[in-house]
């Protein structure tokens, strides 16, 4: 039986983890400040956003990309729901799922983007950071297409 | 946490996050009913206590309402035109103060509404404040910054970007 201690430190971890992701989640929508979201990624992390969006290895190549994304994308806003987290039993790393649902608007045009999450999560020097965070993409399509039309606006 | 926090104090900070994310959630769905009631008698007591006596409710939109009264007469006057509201209130990040009386918290809502007849998607962020009375949570400051308030048959791409009231 753990500890009190110990069920209060998860709880907390459960919390700063989730708190990391709405930190992402706000980053994003308030212009993409590539260096304050590489911050929240460890120096050997992984974005891989997939076929449709690559993979960036490192946090100078996950800044160099979050530096150029409001070039087009004007307007977001990242919803981030469902969240599942597992802490590893040695506190240090951790595994998360989540929803996101957002709507943007890209090249001017309204778009609606259905992702899920698979993150991975590493301690360092008490802090939570991002390892990996691995996207995949549902639909994302013109809004007045719908996602039957329309599944993913990148095939087009 | 600094080590130097006790158990109960750790504990007591995770009570209150818990607390405050159900206070807002309580706001979100005491609004929605009363909004969608066909015999609406709205803002009825019940979701006005909610909110601290001195409470203010201000949004880039609808201006800066202050007092349990001014706030009464707000929310009348959207219960006149809205028929259908949904608050998916999401994403809180929640920060107690070390005092533990008093909070703030930062949310997402995406909102599917009725109004005047019409559908419309408003997607907005709430930055708020709360106070603890008497061993409750209460709604001290709502901010509300709309994102967009967008007719559901054009979508939001249309619309010029709203300015946004700072934290």
């Amino acid at each position: 039986m753990a500890s009190l201690e110990d069920r209060v430190q998860l709880l907390e971890d459960i919390e700063a983890i989730r708190r990391l992701k709405i930190k992402y989640a706000r980053l994003c929508d308030t212009g993409y400040d590539g260096t304050k979201l590489a911050a929240l990624f460890t120096e050997d992390a992984v974005w891989d956003g997939g076929k449709e969006f690559g993979v960036q290895n490192g946090r100078g190549a996950i800044k160099a990309m979050f530096d150029d994304m409001s070039n087009d994308l004007t307007f977001a806003l990242h919803y981030m729901i469902g969240h599942t987290i597992d802490v590893d039993p040695s506190g240090t790393s951790a595994k998360a799922h989540w929803y996101l649902w957002e709507p943007m608007t890209y090249q001017g045009r309204a778009i609606l983007n259905a992702i899920t999450y698979d993150d991975e999560h590493r301690k360092v020097d008490g802090e939570w950071l991002f390892s990996r965070m691995a996207l995949t993409f549902h639909f994302l399509t013109p809004y007045e297409d719908g996602w039957v039309k329309t599944r993913m606006v990148t095939d087009g | 946490m600094p080590s130097e926090r006790t158990v109960e104090q750790r504990l007591q900070r995770l009570e209150d996050i818990a607390a405050v994310r159900q206070l807002k959630h309580t706001y979100a769905k005491l609004m929605d009913a009363g909004l969608c009631h066909e015999n609406k008698a709205w803002p009825d007591d019940r979701f006005l206590a909610l909110f601290a006596d001195d409470a203010i409710w201000e949004s880039n939109v609808h201006g800066r309402h202050e007092g349990r009264e001014a706030l009464r007469a707000l929310f009348a006057g959207w219960a006149a035109r809205i028929t259908f509201a949904k608050h998916h209130t999401i994403a809180p990040s929640i920060d107690i103060a070390p005092s533990g009386a008093e909070a703030s918290g930062h949310w997402y809502t995406w909102e599917t509404i009725t109004a005047d007849g019409q559908p419309i998607w408003l997607a907005a962020t709430y930055n708020d404040d709360f106070v603890k009375r008497d061993r409750r949570w209460l709604i001290k400051h709502v901010r509300s910054n709309i994102q967009f308030r967008s007719p559901y048959h054009q979508g939001w791409a249309a619309e010029a970007p709203l300015p946004q009231m700072g934290a």
